[in-house]
């Protein structure tokens, strides 16, 4: 279905939508960064909120500095506290916060204004989290949410956006087989189309169709909205060859075939200008990868263990391109040498992820490369290898 | 929905030292239910906590014949594993698991089996020792050899001891570097298999080790005429979650927590090249 709801309804909408969801919006910080926040329901806060919204329109349209799995698998997470006066003595406690304490998570999570890309990075980690064993945080923070997706008409980065060669982006098309709940599209300053692709959409609209005017049986408006999807494509300036660089790191996979030489020697020359920061991995929207530590009130020494003890467990953020990552106690560390880790981190997008999944893990939002210091990034890899293939 | 990240207190009901720096924890878990109710396979492991220290994988070295409690050796060796081994008879750890495959019960049934272990690597597959000989019957002739660096790193003393006395069964123990008390062979472990008389058909090997030990110890029993589909190694990774999501331990696309610990010779071949993982 088709719709259309105008510029001046946005903020009317967002309002009346924080009573009934937890509603999170990109919103523009002092230094002009954009971040991913929960608004407030009081609409004396909300207001200061809303001036700053950057949704995806002409004048405003900027990536989010964090993707979005920060809102359902944060940097930092306390995953329980626990609390003990010996190891002897039965007593200690250990709580978990999730789902018990934090009542926001009782309203689901509606995402007004998400990007495609970072709508389909959603859903890699939504069922990456859920493949095997449940992961309970993830899980618990995401049940039922909702996602307002809206479309690039302009690449928010134009240098790092490939999103167009991934098959992710700039905007989706249900004719091309991509699955979408609501996708805005801006039509012009005074206001977007909004196309709903499921049932769940379509519910959505009409929750709240005092702000929605049906377009569906327009022809005009169809053929506008396609020639804008058109135009949003022809404005992506960074172009890759995502497929060659599937089938060069699937034939890499097989040792001895041409493709294994001229990977190793593109690793060899990332290891050798990475500084191993991790910054690529915290900057992308798939990376799931976490390590856990107790934090405890005092520090504590494993031999002198101090009672009563109280802290937390807490799981943050890791990067697989950090050598300690993989060591073990006994000193022994599989991924030692650093082309290794290089490796890793473009064959678990690449290659590995292709294989389980039956897609890739890149979504080609360009975070990486936007947050490389020494400008190296999914797309100029691909570009790497593309281009030297020799076949 | 289960919070599969909770662990569950478990008391220490006795301790057995080993070596020098290695300890056999028999631990029961304080909630009755849940001693009962607790059960796992040959091979699998769990995620052992010291509170306020944190949290490290175990393999579970009892047997699942034997029930009621359950059995972690460990060498002091990390912040976890040292702190474990400063506690007490009545000291509390926190469990979650089990976790991992095991060893397949199936394939092994019927055949001879041979275990290569060195060090602290026979603590994995004693489990299976024992779960074979609680069921004698179902399997052929069982070899064991082990390896250890001096007679002081010797772990289960007394087991090794029994279990050369099960019939059907051959015990051959060696140390790379032997003391004046030491009248049984000197070398590494691959130096046990001519004396064994190893043979590749109808065997099954089961290895652990070091990793330097594995690929030796496995490449050299393709020479006595084991395929890789019969030879079955357990491997150990850094780990944080246990449930294939933290991501440390993957190898390619596979979990050592979740896809192993165990693997084929085979699997373990079709191991990406570029994962060093002996």
């Amino acid at each position: 279905m088709l719709y259309f709801i105008e510029q001046t309804n946005i903020k009317n909408l967002i309002i009346d939508l924080v009573k009934r969801w937890n509603v999170v919006a990109p919103i523009e910080q002092d230094g002009k960064d954009v971040l991913l926040e929960k608004l407030p329901e009081s609409s004396e806060k909300l207001e200061k909120y809303l001036g700053r919204i950057s949704l995806n329109s002409k004048t405003a349209n900027k990536q989010t500095l964090i993707p979005p799995k920060e809102i359902f698998f944060p940097q930092s997470e306390l995953m329980f506290t626990y609390s003990t006066h010996s190891t002897a003595k039965k007593e200690f406690k250990i709580e978990s916060p999730a789902s018990t304490t934090d009542t926001d998570t009782a309203k689901p999570v509606l995402f007004f204004g998400i990007k495609p890309c970072d709508y389909y990075a959603l859903n890699i980690t939504g069922s990456f989290f859920k493949n095997g064993f449940e992961d309970f945080y993830y899980l618990s923070k995401s049940k039922n949410y909702l996602a307002l997706i809206f479309g690039c008409i302009t690449p928010p980065e134009p240098e790092s956006c490939f999103c167009s060669s991934a098959g992710t982006g700039p905007v989706l098309s249900k004719e091309k087989g991509q699955d979408f709940d609501i996708q805005f599209i801006e039509e012009n300053a005074g206001g977007y189309f909004v196309e709903t692709g499921t049932d769940r959409g379509d519910e959505f609209i009409k929750a709240n169709s005092r702000y929605f005017k049906d377009l569906s049986d327009r022809k005009s408006s169809v053929k506008r909205l396609k020639d804008i999807k058109e135009r949003a494509f022809k404005n992506i300036e960074l172009s890759v060859d995502f497929e060659k660089a599937l089938t060069i790191m699937e034939e890499g996979a097989r040792s001895g075939d041409t493709s294994t030489g001229l990977l190793n020697s593109v690793y060899g020359k990332i290891a050798d200008r990475c500084i191993y920061c991790g910054s690529c991995l915290y900057a992308c929207p798939t990376c799931t990868c976490f390590n856990i530590y107790d934090s405890t009130e005092s520090t504590v020494v494993a031999s002198e263990r101090t009672f009563p003890l109280n802290g937390e467990r807490v799981r943050v953020w890791d990067a697989c391109v950090f050598s300690g990552y993989t060591r073990e106690a006994s000193g022994h560390n599989p991924r030692g040498e650093s082309y290794t880790r290089a490796a890793r981190r473009y064959e678990h997008k690449l290659k590995y992820d292709p294989a389980v999944y039956g897609r890739s893990s890149c979504t080609g939002c360009g975070r990486c490369l936007t947050a490389c210091p020494v400008n190296i990034g999914m797309s100029t890899f691909i570009r790497e290898i593309t281009e030297n293939h020799e076949k | 929905m289960k919070n599969e990240y909770i662990p569950y207190p478990a008391e220490i009901v006795s301790i057995r030292k080993e070596t020098y720096d290695v300890k056999t924890y028999k631990l029961r878990f304080s909630d009755p239910k849940l001693a009962e109710s607790f059960s796992y396979k040959q091979g699998q492991f769990v995620q052992v906590s010291v509170l306020g220290t944190g949290e490290a994988p175990i393999s579970i070295t009892s047997s699942p014949t034997r029930k009621g409690f359950l059995e972690l050796t460990m060498r002091a060796t990390g912040r976890i594993t040292n702190a474990i081994y400063g506690m007490h008879t009545g000291d509390t750890v926190f469990i979650r698991g089990p976790y991992g495959n095991s060893f397949p019960f199936k394939e092994l049934k019927g055949r001879d089996i041979a275990f290569v272990a060195g060090g602290i690597g026979l603590a994995p597959v004693r489990s299976l020792i024992n779960f074979i000989f609680d069921n004698r019957h179902l399997f052929g002739h069982i070899t064991i050899l082990y390896g250890a660096k001096t007679p002081k790193d010797i772990c289960f003393k007394d087991e090794i001891k029994q279990w050369a006395g099960i019939r059907d069964t051959s015990v051959y123990v060696t140390v790379d570097r032997a003391d004046e008390t030491w009248r049984e062979n000197i070398g590494v472990v691959t130096s046990l298999y001519p004396k064994a008389g190893l043979k590749g058909d109808n065997s099954t090997a089961v290895l652990c080790g070091p990793p330097v030990m594995i690929k030796f110890a496995a490449r050299e029993l393709l020479n006595y005429g084991f395929v890789s589909d019969n030879i079955i190694v357990t491997l150990e990774r850094y780990m944080k979650c246990g449930i294939g999501k933290c991501g440390h331990c993957n190898i390619g696309g596979l979990y050592v927590c979740t896809d192993g610990p165990v693997f084929t010779w085979k699997q373990v071949g079709e191991f990406p090249e570029i994962e060093n993982v002996f």
